[in-house]
């Protein structure tokens, strides 16, 4: 362990969230400035947390520090700290860097021993926290000629890897949705680093047929990675990461039901956490984070609370695609000045269609992941026809009574951009609910600031 | 008219007199936009297989009204033509999950134009037999429904002969690749390159007898030898000739391709024996892979360096169309490969419509100055 700058990124985010314990325990500290600002705070805070203070996004602090994010606020710093050190130290023990696509199930990567890495994650965490984002990773792989018209979901994390920031891969994992670009650049990281990639069809068909192929394309996954590992797959650890699995479903579906509640019992600002969570979908981490979502979330839904100022009209906003990762407390933001709440996005919502995996035994298990693979966000919309896509939005802004439809348009996203139109197009048809149309990066926050983000959001809402 | 100069002429045709033909004798066309959708079954049913392509596309405000400018300009002027009306004359489409924009059209399809019967194909994404075995149960649920919907026959013979008539054509073509890797050419790339663009919008049993024809002629043409040097095209799809053009206006003469308009379509015949469908499917699922398939860009590489050596090319323009991640990510990966083994590469970045001429010149120009032979 001479050499750990390829833990850089992990050790930071293990440093973040101490960092944010830290503060979130001061007692009575609303935000930065109560402190007397950013400067003055770096100073009180002890030595070892001011290097990794001046990474982190200050907005992002002010935003945590409010008294109705700060439940969620704490489990989001717990899971980043846990997950860091947690891989560190599997790390060192020798165990397996798998780099997976965020829908895979890691319940049969843990139970084979590996250590699961969201090669999504490393890119998204990094733009979420720091004031530098991703960019540098996706400059760095932009440079190698790689255009700026790829997701830079993986670019950033491509580009860390090139740095030697974060772990080099063993191994990959990639189901083919959504998308040619992801599929290229997994294809690229396995060449660039020799490591083998194992890659899992995923159907076009949501139906039996559909299911049945998902199922063997498992199967074969798994004896892949068993010949890589030399590890065979576990009966009784499967099960065990499949009840975590459940547990965390269970209460993301919890979750949503109780946000048809007006007004909206959840903030907003922790749904790209969200997102980065739902990758920990098997393992006990994950479950806690929804779990505790879920228990303040129905402590406000039972009190009628909602999370926008008193006084002001709640607009009930559907984001038809995604959040925005380097901008947190926008979210927040349009909450207090707007009252504008936020339901869901494809990259947290799950469909009641995903269900619970049956534990049965081992066939069970693996159909049970298949069918959740399938259902599992970006690949529910993206694996098959639009209408799925188009047809689950007009359902939730039905459901969830939304007075608007959000879509930013993430740049470099071909299904999205060729298919937006005919999603604002039928949930105006069916709803009459207006859309916000307009372009950005997820991560990479040139392409639209956040004071561009503002002054979009603000122009529409002000005129909603 | 002689059948080169027929065969080199028609795709810039305003009218397509085999498709005016077909059309008035009660023929009806499956139109297709990508090389994984087995003609030879469209062929078997008696429909007219119909390649699709945008060449001559100037615009796309039709287009962008549901696509936009982060889609490939390739996939917006086919929905441009369509949507113009150019594709008026289909009775059925058949679209796949070639590549996330061209798979969207699906639905906008759908919606917006009134071609009477639309077919998904999907294609695995890996190589392997499970993939294998669901690319096969497509093509035979296709195969099917054009029977149904069109109320055809499509019989095991019917399947032979379209597969004997296929391979007559695979094997011709070989025989004009295989004149292009002489010192002293009988014929551009630019006209290779629009004979087969003719082959997908004819008559194949027509096609094959004026090639034919053509080849004899070809043979017998003054030799072309003035050329600075031999290049091989590859990248995004390239249903024009102009880029080709360009480049042997630059000195440059394009003697092989590994394009999907090109080798990378028409090489590779179908086994004669057995089981029809099977064997379509072998062809197609397991034939030289575009960059959408995963893993398998050894494959790739090794073919591209085939055809390098097999034509012995100075070097290899990648052209890739801007918006298109797979050739996005794969042309600076076997550059990466390619050039430490003395095989120049030019990644070069292009719209579907090609309109910054000067830019393409200059940079050809520079590519050319560096493997020029004389």
């Amino acid at each position: 362990m001479t050499n750990r700058k390829d833990r850089t990124i992990l050790d930071n985010w293990k440093t973040t969230g101490e960092l944010a314990t830290f503060i979130l325990a001061q007692e009575g500290l609303q935000s930065l400035d109560d402190w007397g600002g950013k400067e003055v705070v770096r100073e009180i805070l002890p030595e070892k947390y001011q290097a990794n203070f001046d990474m982190v996004q200050p907005d992002l602090i002010n935003t945590i520090l409010k008294e109705k994010n700060r439940r969620s606020a704490s489990a989001f710093v717990k899971n980043i700290m846990e997950y860091a050190d947690w891989a560190n130290q599997e790390l060192d023990s020798g165990k397996l860097a798998c780099y997976h696509y965020f829908p895979i199930s890691v319940e049969i990567m843990l139970s084979m021993g590996m250590v699961p890495i969201c090669y999504e994650v490393v890119c998204g965490l990094n733009s979420a926290l720091y004031t530098t984002g991703t960019e540098e990773g996706i400059d760095r792989i932009e440079a190698d000629g790689y255009p700026d018209h790829l997701c830079s979901t993986q670019k950033g994390t491509a580009g860390y890897l090139l740095m030697g920031l974060t772990p080099k891969p063993d191994l990959l994992i990639k189901t083919a949705t959504p998308c040619d670009a992801s599929n290229k650049l997994y294809e690229w990281t396995a060449h660039k680093f020799k490591a083998p990639l194992v890659t899992m069809e995923t159907p076009y068909y949501r139906n039996e047929r559909g299911l049945n192929y998902m199922l063997t394309e498992i199967k074969e996954m798994i004896k892949q990675l068993e010949k890589i590992t030399g590890n065979i797959l576990s009966e009784e650890k499967l099960r065990s990461y499949c009840l975590h699995g459940n547990e965390a479903t269970n209460y993301i579906l919890k979750i949503q039901e109780l946000k048809k509640k007006t007004p909206c019992p959840d903030t907003g600002w922790h749904r790209p956490a969200d997102t980065i969570f739902m990758t920990q979908i098997g393992t006990p981490m994950g479950a806690r984070y929804f779990k505790e979502l879920y228990e303040e979330v129905k402590e406000r839904a039972d009190k009628g609370l909602g999370v926008i100022p008193e006084g002001k009209k709640e607009r009930r906003a559907v984001y038809g695609y995604t959040w925005e990762a380097y901008d947190l407390p926008l979210f927040d933001w349009l909450e207090e000045e707007h009252g504008v709440t936020y339901i869901c996005d494809t990259l947290t919502y799950l469909s009641p269609d995903v269900g619970l995996v049956d534990t049965t035994n081992m066939e069970t298990m693996l159909k049970g992941l298949a069918w959740r693979t399938m259902q599992m966000p970006m690949g529910r919309q993206s694996m098959g026809f639009s209408d799925i896509w188009i047809n689950d939005f007009v359902n939730i802004i039905k459901a969830y009574k939304a007075n608007a439809l959000i879509l930013g348009g993430h740049v470099s996203c071909k299904h999205y951009w060729a298919l937006n139109k005919l999603l604002s197009d039928k949930v105006k048809e069916e709803t009459g609910v207006p859309t916000l149309r307009f372009e950005m990066d997820m991560f990479d926050k040139r392409f639209t600031p956040p004071a561009e983000l503002r002054r979009i959001m603000e122009e529409f809402f002000t005129t909603l | 008219m002689k059948a080169l100069e027929e065969l080199m002429s028609l795709p810039d045709r305003r009218e397509n007199p085999y498709l005016k033909d077909w059309k008035a004798d009660g023929g009806r066309v499956v139109g297709f936009p990508c090389g994984y959708v087995p003609e030879e079954i469209i062929q078997a049913a008696g429909l007219f297989p119909y390649r699709m392509e945008a060449r001559g596309t100037k615009e796309t405000g039709l287009a962008d009204i549901y696509l936009s400018r982060f889609n490939c300009t390739f996939a917006r002027c086919l929905l441009q033509t369509a949507l113009a009306g150019e594709y008026d004359f289909l009775d059925g489409f058949c679209l796949l999950n070639g590549c996330d924009q061209i798979r969207r059209l699906y639905e906008i399809w759908e919606k917006h134009l009134t071609t009477d019967y639309l077919f998904m194909v999907t294609v695995p994404h890996a190589i392997n037999d499970s993939g294998f075995a669901w690319y096969r149960e497509e093509i035979s649920n296709f195969k099917e429904q054009l029977a149904h919907k069109f109320g055809v026959r499509c019989s095991e013979q019917d399947l032979r002969q379209a597969i004997r008539l296929y391979n007559e054509s695979r094997s011709l073509i070989e025989e004009l690749y295989e004149l292009r890797k002489a010192e002293e050419i009988p014929i551009s790339g630019s006209e290779v390159t629009s004979i087969l663009l003719s082959a997908g919008i004819m008559p194949r049993e027509r096609f094959n007898q004026l090639l034919k024809e053509a080849l004899d002629e070809i043979r017998r043409k003054p030799k072309i030898t003035d050329y600075k040097a031999r290049v091989m095209v590859g990248g995004s799809a390239l249903d024009n000739p102009q880029l080709i053009e360009i480049i042997e206006g630059l000195g440059g003469m394009v003697v092989t391709d590994s394009l999907c308009f090109g080798s990378r379509h028409f090489l590779n015949p179908i086994e004669e024996e057995g089981d029809p469908l099977e064997a379509i499917a072998k062809r197609y699922y397991y034939h030289n892979p575009c960059p959408r398939m995963m893993g398998e860009f050894e494959n790739r590489l090794r073919f591209t360096e085939e055809m390098a050596r097999g034509a012995n090319v100075d070097g290899i323009i990648l052209q890739k169309i801007v918006f298109c991640d797979g050739h996005a990510v794969e042309s600076p990966m076997l550059a990466e490969e390619l050039e430490p083994q003395n095989i120049p590469v030019m990644v070069l970045e292009r719209e579907h419509m090609i309109s910054d001429v000067g830019r393409i010149k200059t940079r050809i120009e520079a590519f050319m100055e560096r493997i020029a032979r004389r």
